[in-house]
């Protein structure tokens, strides 16, 4: 099964309108995902559109969720 | 105007980080503990208990422990002021292949907004050799609106 993945400057905009996500704790998750798994702040990541899961582009790995799980 | 909206609220922590990270030999050398830490292969769990797999590298990081709603400057006071004096031991990391930085998550912002540096800190910082990154989360024009709304029908 394909991802479904918002990418780019304006992930984080559309998961949180696709996934009716609180929009501050999906920065907050976001932020303390990069944070804990020293990513920088123009390092992009990218988010499952249906998980809600926060993924690093480059590796496919999974660093958080954007419901703050 | 008072609106909630319009407030921003600050994040600020600063990391040391590298795969061959030692949190016990950071601790020690700094003489001071971390909010949190780990070394690479570790178990990356989230806030609920989730497992996300391991860390690629490790990581020692404290946090500022002024209030969110605080400005930038009370932030970096909080942070600097325990970093003072370890300058030769900031090299001493990058030196050995760690990398070091003020990590600043800043939340609420709309259209017009903005924070300064004060000389002093921008001074420590470089002192310091950190990096100091800033990581944005606007409000939606949505939030912004509802928050407009609820005021103006007070």
């Amino acid at each position: 099964m394909t991802r479904r993945l918002a990418t780019g400057k304006n992930a984080v905009r559309r998961a949180i309108r696709e996934l009716d996500v609180d929009e501050v704790v999906a920065g907050e998750a976001v932020h303390e995902a990069k944070e804990a798994t020293g990513m920088g702040p123009t390092e992009n990541i990218a988010i499952d559109l249906d998980s809600g899961d926060i993924i690093v582009p480059e590796t496919g790995e999974v660093i958080g969720n954007i419901r703050g799980e | 105007m008072s609106d909630a909206a319009d407030e921003l609220r600050i994040k600020l922590s600063f990391r040391v980080m590298g795969r061959e990270l030692d949190p016990d030999e950071v601790s020690a050398v700094l003489r001071l503990q971390p909010a949190e830490c780990h070394r690479r292969d570790d178990p990356h769990l989230g806030k609920g208990g989730r497992r996300y797999g391991t860390f690629r590298e490790g990581l020692w990081m404290m946090r500022s422990n002024a209030p969110l709603e605080a400005n930038l400057e009370a932030h970096l006071t909080d942070i600097l002021q325990h970093l003072s004096g370890r300058e030769a031991v900031l090299r001493q990391f990058r030196g050995n292949g760690l990398r070091t930085d003020l990590f600043v998550g800043v939340f609420g912002i709309t259209h017009s907004c903005g924070f300064s540096l004060s000389p002093e800190s921008a001074r420590a910082i470089g002192e310091l050799g950190l990096t100091i990154g800033f990581d944005l989360y606007p409000v939606s024009e949505q939030e912004i609106s509802v928050a407009r709304n609820s005021e103006s029908s007070l």
